[in-house]
Order: C-alpha cells, then sequence, then structure tokens
C-alpha cells in the first residue's frame, strides 16, 4: 500500500519511513512535510513526530527537519519532473499520485486578476495515504435494491466527515459495475469532482472501479452529470458531496431519464440532512429512493437503510418532524 | 640496389607523411563542421522540446526523449540518458541528472565550453516551473546558442577550407624540408 509513496520520497525520508514500525505502517494515515520543521505522521487518529531512526516522538525538537534539497527532490518526483504540466492541480492545491495517494501542497500563491493561478516556493507537503477497500460495500449492496420494479434505487448516503464515504461509494462503483451483486453488471459514471473517488492520474483511474465505469475527472458535480447523461448513458451516476442548486437540476435531470443516483452528503444525521433545503426538496420529490446512514467503527462500517417513502409517510402522520424507521443495520 | 631501396623508402615516407597532413587538416576542418552542424540539431530539438513543455503537457522525460529524435549519436544522448537516470535512479534531481549527463556526453561532441554552460544553466529551472516561463528560458537558451551558431558558420567558413589546404601544404613542406 505504501509502495507508490515510498518510491516517491528523497533516499533520506524513504528510509526513515521503511524504520517506522510495522503497526504504524499498516494504519498510516498521513505523512507531513515541511520545510525545515519536524518531521510529522499521523496514524489512528494521533499524530507523532519522526525521529531520523524511525521513532515516533511528542517533542518536536527531536524529530527529524527535511531540508530544502529534499523538498525540492520530493516535489520534482510528485511532479513527475514537470511542474508546468501540473497547472490545474496547483490551482486545485493538491496532486494525486499512483496508487490514488493525494499530496496537498501549500506555498506562496500565484495571482492572476485575484484569482489563484497556482504555487511557488512550495514549502508544505501532505502526503495522504487513501486505502482502497474492497468489499466495503458487500453488506449494503443488496439492500439498495428493491421498489417496484425490485431494481437499483437511487440512493443518498450521508455521514459526517472521516467515516468512510469516498471508500464505500468506490467499492459501489466497482461492485455494481463488475455486477458483484446479481450478476448485472451496469454501466456506471462517476463524477469526481475532487478526484477523490476513482483518484485519476492523468484521466486514468487509480482505483479499480470496476470494467464498466467512466470517470469524469476534476469536473464541476452538476455539469459532469449533464455531460455525461449526454455522452455515456449511464445506468448509474455516482457523485460525491451534493448539496447545491445546481446538483439537484442534475439529479432531477438524471430522474428524468431514469438514471439511477448514488449521491453523498455531509451531515451527521438524517435530521440534519433534512434541515438543507437542496436535499430535502430532493428527497421530497422521491428522486432518491432510499437513505443511507453511515457510521464507522472498529468492526467496520455501520449503517442503516431508510426508505424515503415511509420516512415522508410518518412525517405526513406526525405533522412534523418524523421518527426514524429502522430497517438495518450491520 | 641499395640506393634504390633507400628513395623508395623516402618516397614511402614523404607519402606517410602527406598523407598524415592531410588527414590532421581533413580532422580539424571537420571539427569546424560538426560543431555548427551539431549547434543547429540542438536549437532544433530544444524547439521541440519547447513545443512538447508549452504546448503538449508532455511530462519531462517523454519530452527529451521525443525532443532527442531526429539528432544523432553523441547529441542525443544528452537526452535520452539524462531521461533514463530520471526514471531510472530516483535519487537525483533532474538538474543533478542534467548536469551528469552533460558532464558525460561533452566530451564526444565537438562543442565548446560556451554552449555546455548555456545547457547547464537551462537545466537548473528545466521542468520546475509554469509553462510560460519554461517557454521563455528553453527561447534564451535557443538565442544564445543561435548566437553561437553564426559564429560557428562564419568559422567554418573562415577556417575549415584552410584547415583542409594547410593540412597537405604543410606536410609537403615538411617533406620538402626533409629532402
Amino acid at each position: 500500500m505504501l509502495d507508490h509513496i515510498i518510491h516517491i520520497l528523497p533516499y533520506e525520508l524513504k528510509t526513515i519511513v521503511n524504520q517506522l514500525s510495522q503497526h504504524i505502517k499498516n494504519s498510516l494515515e498521513e505523512i507531513r512535510i515541511r520545510e525545515n520543521r519536524p518531521l510529522e505522521i499521523s496514524h489512528h487518529g494521533s499524530f507523532h513526530y519522526v525521529t531520523e531512526k524511525g521513532k515516533t516522538v511528542l517533542d518536536s525538537r527531536q524529530a527529524y527537519h527535511p531540508t530544502q534539497e529534499q523538498c525540492r527532490k520530493l516535489l520534482e518526483r510528485i511532479t513527475n519532473y514537470s511542474l508546468y504540466a501540473m497547472e490545474e492541480e496547483l490551482r486545485r492545491g493538491y496532486i494525486t499520485i499512483a496508487g490514488g495517494h493525494r499530496i496537498g501542497i501549500a506555498g506562496r500563491t500565484i495571482l492572476e486578476g485575484g484569482h489563484v493561478r497556482g504555487i511557488r516556493d512550495i514549502g508544505g507537503f501532505n502526503i495522504r495515504i487513501a486505502r482502497e477497500v474492497l468489499g466495503a460495500s458487500k453488506q449494503l449492496l443488496p439492500k439498495l435494491f428493491g421498489g417496484p420494479s425490485d431494481s437499483l434505487q437511487s440512493t443518498l448516503i450521508i455521514s459526517p466527515p472521516q467515516q468512510g464515504k469516498t471508500t464505500l461509494l468506490r467499492d459501489l462503483a466497482r461492485a455494481l459495475s463488475y455486477g458483484d451483486y446479481r450478476k448485472h453488471a451496469m454501466k456506471v459514471a462517476i463524477v469526481d469532482e475532487r478526484s477523490e473517488i476513482a483518484a485519476c492520474v492523468r484521466g486514468i483511474p487509480s482505483f479499480d472501479v470496476g470494467p464498466r465505469t467512466d470517470v469524469m475527472d476534476a469536473c464541476p458535480k452538476a455539469e459532469g452529470m449533464m455531460m455525461l447523461l449526454r455522452s455515456m448513458s449511464p445506468e448509474v451516476i455516482i457523485v460525491d458531496e451534493i448539496g447545491r442548486v445546481e446538483d439537484a437540476v442534475a439529479i432531477r435531470e438524471a430522474a428524468h431519464c431514469g438514471v439511477k443516483v448514488i449521491a453523498t452528503a455531509h451531515a451527521y444525521n438524517i435530521q440534519e440532512a433534512f434541515g438543507r433545503s437542496e436535499i430535502r426538496t430532493l428527497l421530497q420529490e422521491r428522486a432518491f429512493g432510499s437513505v443511507v446512514e453511515l457510521k464507522r467503527n472498529e468492526q467496520g462500517f455501520m449503517h442503516r437503510i431508510i426508505s424515503v417513502d415511509r420516512m415522508l409517510e410518518q412525517n405526513r402522520q406526525n405533522h412534523g418532524f418524523f421518527s426514524l424507521t429502522k430497517k438495518a443495520g450491520s | 640496389m641499395i640506393v634504390q631501396t633507400s628513395v623508395m623508402l623516402k618516397l614511402f615516407g614523404a607519402v606517410l607523411i602527406i598523407l598524415a597532413g592531410t588527414a590532421i587538416g581533413f580532422v580539424q576542418a571537420a571539427s569546424y563542421v560538426n560543431r555548427s552542424k551539431q549547434l543547429r540539431l540542438l536549437i532544433y530539438s530544444l524547439q521541440r522540446l519547447e513545443t512538447e513543455i508549452n504546448y503538449g503537457q508532455t511530462f519531462l522525460p517523454t519530452a527529451l526523449i521525443k525532443s532527442s529524435e531526429g539528432m544523432e549519436q553523441p547529441l542525443s544522448k544528452i537526452f535520452t540518458e539524462t531521461a533514463q537516470l530520471l526514471e531510472d535512479s530516483k535519487e537525483l534531481s533532474m538538474q543533478e541528472a542534467w548536469q551528469q549527463t552533460i558532464e558525460n556526453v561533452w566530451g564526444h561532441t565537438a562543442l565548446r565550453q560556451r554552449e555546455k554552460d548555456v545547457l547547464l544553466r537551462m537545466g537548473t529551472v528545466l521542468g520546475m516551473s509554469d509553462a510560460e516561463d519554461q517557454q521563455k528560458h528553453l527561447q534564451l537558451a535557443q538565442l544564445q546558442l543561435k548566437s553561437e551558431e553564426e559564429q560557428a558558420v562564419m568559422e567554418q567558413q573562415r577556417y575549415a577550407n584552410m584547415w583542409r589546404s594547410l593540412g597537405t601544404l604543410g606536410a609537403i613542406l615538411i617533406v620538402i624540408l626533409m629532402v
């Protein structure tokens, strides 16, 4: 998993990361490299500094301080010695490398007409390690099928940040595209605005998102959905983080075309999601067949599925806020 | 009989000297011809590199290999070997790889220190700025090489023929002096 990252690190940092204990390596989440400042890693939700010998410490003074030369080499390798080919990425502030890992960068920005055109004098890197969890959607997938025609239903997945929405979404795309469930391989299209789901490198997905999957990379969601509807005739569109007015328009358009949408939204629970007007409208219009609430714990993903029909029915009966129906949990 | 042999030997020696002198003259002349030719090719390949970087947004190692096409052996190595070093070792920075390759290859070319300085200077920025900036640096290098080329062509016209005749004539002079 760390191969791609070790590969791009300059020699000294490579040695240090290799010396980390296996336990830490397995759960490494971020490596933060700042020029002439302590080397930091985060794992298991906490952070540590790292010494030259690969020991984790809490005192920043004992930590290894990456040099300017190492940072330059790191930048050269991340960009494949071609900063000029990365202008779009620099404008967004991160570069995706092979393996789907994302490297955030910070430095002095270059402005043009008040907008950021790029970053130069890059002095900080945040290597975020991406983990592909094959089979993350295994338990959820069968429950997304249903409704009158007993087919895949449009689904809204809601969860707080860092709970594995993207991982789940990616695995759903893969499973639907391969036809893992019911042996029915579907045409899947992904709008990957932040290059997180498929982690495309030059248009080619780094993760396995399935053989029948098309990805519109780094594309605004609403526009991407419309483009895919016109160009790729998908059966399912997968999209991350919806919530704006344009997104709702595109989702309605997809529903009119009979295309299913699996989308995620940031919210702690369904009540909070219902509080956001665009999402509420979409739910009331029954653009989604079901809502999945997602939580992560030590055992893996926890989800419960709420049928939108029943939710709205109860909501009407209660003349106000609904109580939740527990349909499933695992 | 003995006299005849010594005359034969002298004649043979004289021919050898003349041949050697002519060869030296031609080699010297060729170095002028080669220099201007290599400079011309180098400018072409930098133009190609500029296009690859600025319009193609090709990654540098690939761009280097593409621009080396159409160049001849010692010179094309500057590009291909740098690309190779970057892909292989992963321990050298672009600047180090470029410098190392130029040092290795330079002896086999007909180029001089001034061109070397131009290329080395270009190597310090190659790849590591935005496309606009890359273009400026590459165009600057081309401009400098062009003025070198003009000079090289002038030198070629002036000295190449001179060396060719000078070699033979010099050898004949030596023969006459020795006789």
